[in-house]
């Protein structure tokens, strides 16, 4: 079976899906990202495909419009299976509130979006090396 | 304040004119009464005198029948004004007890009525025994005694009669008198109670159009505030993002092209990017000013030493790399909002650490000592504040810049590269003092340091 390669990202800026998408391609051109718009294609994508298809790990920001990352971390962590797949927020929010909130509903870590790009480049290399490489085959 | 002496003078010149007026109706009506019970007096005087004059007539009269008709029952007269007469003569002498000049005239008269009795009893005895010319002669006695007694009656009448007209003018005077006090007292009061309504409705009115001005004001200030939130939520995302957008592009830039591009695209690059991190930061600050103007979180009592502790922690790294001390003395629990007085002492530390002199070891002091009012123009006289006194070995800055500093984005000192910092600090801190009803002020010397006082109420 083919090693299924793919980081799906729930980001509605397009700026910030440009930077992923730019930083992630210095990292190797081995990875797959598919993006979704919101919470609802998010769930519309998962749930299109089986379960051999899901990715290795799911990028939620928080801040969204339809369904916003709360709501779609709710229901992904509450999914039988869907569950299993580590999801990082990745948004600009620092509150501690908010930052606990998210981590009672289930998420894996919460990354806020780093402010220059050398630090993106760490953030999205630990991404890779860590949670996409190691803990998300480990959770199979 | 001068409106409000002017009503409390008249109300008391009110209060003063209705006492005096009432004062004088009651000497009046006492006065009436007491004339009033004169007259009666008076009256009671001359109608025993009526009576004993007519008992003595009576018996003179009755003696001569007697004597011309020798009818036993003619001497009725005589003798009932012998057994009345004295009763009515004490009456009479207790009821001028206090005039002396009438009661010595009712001895005068006792003695004389007594005289005419015996001399009328005598000639009634020896009558039948003596002849016509010694009977005449005794009753021409007996008239002269009865013209004595006449003499005496009427001048102690007559001295009633005058006592009489002098007390009834006198009453009279009262009588007229007191119902003009009446409606003295009765117009003032009216007047009083006219202008007091007049001016209790004015004041009424004032205080109305005050109220529904001050209501307009206080709609308008909180529309004017929810503005200010919205602003302050705009400010605090959506401005945010693109600048921190235009900053991560352009280090993008930076990155992954420096080999490729020419030193100069680099420099503007850069240039790009600072200004890009400093609007943000300015932006940060400005909306954690605005987010101050509503106060959030509950009052609660936070220990100030306490949080000096935290900030040392804190700013340890930077505290240790300028060898920097900071010595503060135990400081009471002042009532506020912790986050807030946290951001307060920072900046005062941090300002401390900041604005210090490039060749000398920055040097904190933090003390409290408990103050009166009276000790600064800006506090309230009557109220006790505690002070927390936070003085630096700095740079410090000159006097006449002492207000100026707490203006927001005011700096003193322009030289960017030594002294980061974007001005906005001190405008905090006073915001924050304004937040517990207190208030900031920094003294300051060139080259020797600065001083800041804090003034919380107490």
């Amino acid at each position: 079976m083919q090693e299924n390669r793919t980081i799906l990202i729930a980001e509605d800026d397009s700026d910030d899906r440009l930077l992923l998408e730019t930083a992630f391609k210095e990292t190797g051109l081995d990875i797959e990202l598919v993006f979704a718009n919101n919470g609802v294609e998010l769930l519309k994508v998962l749930t299109a495909k089986g379960q051999e298809h899901y990715p290795r790990m799911i990028l939620l920001d928080l801040n969204m419009p339809k369904k916003d990352g709360r709501e779609a971390l709710k229901e992904l962590k509450q999914h039988p299976l869907l569950k299993k797949i580590p999801v990082i927020i990745f948004t600009t929010t620092k509150n501690e509130a908010e930052i606990a909130r998210c981590y009672e509903l289930g998420a894996n870590t919460y990354v806020v979006k780093p402010d220059s790009y050398s630090e993106l480049l760490k953030v999205v290399n630990q991404l890779k090396n860590y949670w996409f490489e190691t803990a998300s085959v480990a959770l199979k | 304040m001068r409106k409000s002496q002017l009503y409390s003078i008249a109300f008391g010149f009110s209060i003063l004119v209705l006492l005096s007026f009432s004062l004088l109706l009651f000497n009046s009506l006492n006065s009436y009464s007491e004339y009033s019970a004169l007259v009666e007096h008076t009256q009671v005087v001359m109608n025993n005198l009526q009576k004993i004059h007519s008992q003595v007539v009576d018996a003179e009269t009755g003696q001569r029948g007697f004597l011309l008709t020798r009818d036993s029952s003619f001497l009725r007269p005589l003798l009932i004004a012998r057994l009345e007469v004295p009763v009515t003569l004490d009456s009479l002498k207790q009821l001028t007890i206090e005039n002396a000049n009438e009661n010595e005239q009712i001895d005068t008269l006792k003695a004389v009525i007594w005289e005419k009795f015996q001399i009328m009893e005598q000639t009634l005895n020896i009558s039948p025994f003596i002849s016509a010319q010694s009977l005449n002669k005794r009753l021409e006695e007996g008239r002269v005694r009865m013209d004595d007694f006449r003499s005496v009656i009427n001048s102690i009448m007559k001295s009633e009669q005058d006592l009489l007209k002098e007390r009834a003018i006198k009453k009279l005077k009262f009588e007229r008198i007191t119902p003009n006090y009446f409606k003295v007292i009765i117009s003032i009061t009216a007047i009083v109670s006219f202008v007091t309504f007049v001016l209790l409705m004015q004041e009424l009115k004032q205080r109305n159009t005050a109220q529904t001005l001050l209501e307009t004001r206080f709609h308008a200030l909180n529309r004017s505030n929810a503005e200010l939130q919205q602003i302050t939520h705009v400010t605090s995302h959506d401005l945010q993002e693109p600048l921190r957008k235009i900053g991560i592009f352009s280090d993008a830039l930076i990155v992954k092209f420096k080999n490729q591009v020419p030193h100069e695209v680099l420099a503007i690059l850069k240039r790009i990017n600072t200004n890009a991190f400093r609007v943000r930061e300015l932006v940060a600050d400005l909306s954690a000013f605005t987010s101050l103007s509503t106060p959030d979180g509950k009052i609660e009592s936070v220990n100030l030493s306490d949080i000096i502790v935290k900030i040392q922690t804190a700013l340890s790294s930077k505290i240790n790399s300028l060898n920097a001390v900071i010595e503060a003395s135990p400081i009471p629990t002042v009532m506020g909002y912790p986050h807030q007085l946290e951001m307060l002492f920072t900046e005062l530390v941090s300002n401390g650490l900041k604005f210090s002199k490039p060749d000398v070891s920055p040097r904190i002091l933090i003390s409290s000592s408990s103050v009166m009012g009276k000790e600064n123009d800006l506090l309230n006289p009557l109220r006790q504040y505690l002070m927390v006194l936070v003085a630096d070995n700095g740079i410090g800055f000159e006097e006449e810049y002492s207000n100026r500093i707490f203006i927001l984005f005011q700096k003193l000192h322009s030289h960017e590269d030594i002294y980061e910092g974007k001005g906005l600090g001190l405008s905090l801190c006073q915001r924050i003092m304004a937040n517990h009803e207190g208030f900031i002020t920094a003294t300051g010397e060139s080259g020797v340091g600065a001083t800041f006082r804090l003034y919380f109420p107490l």
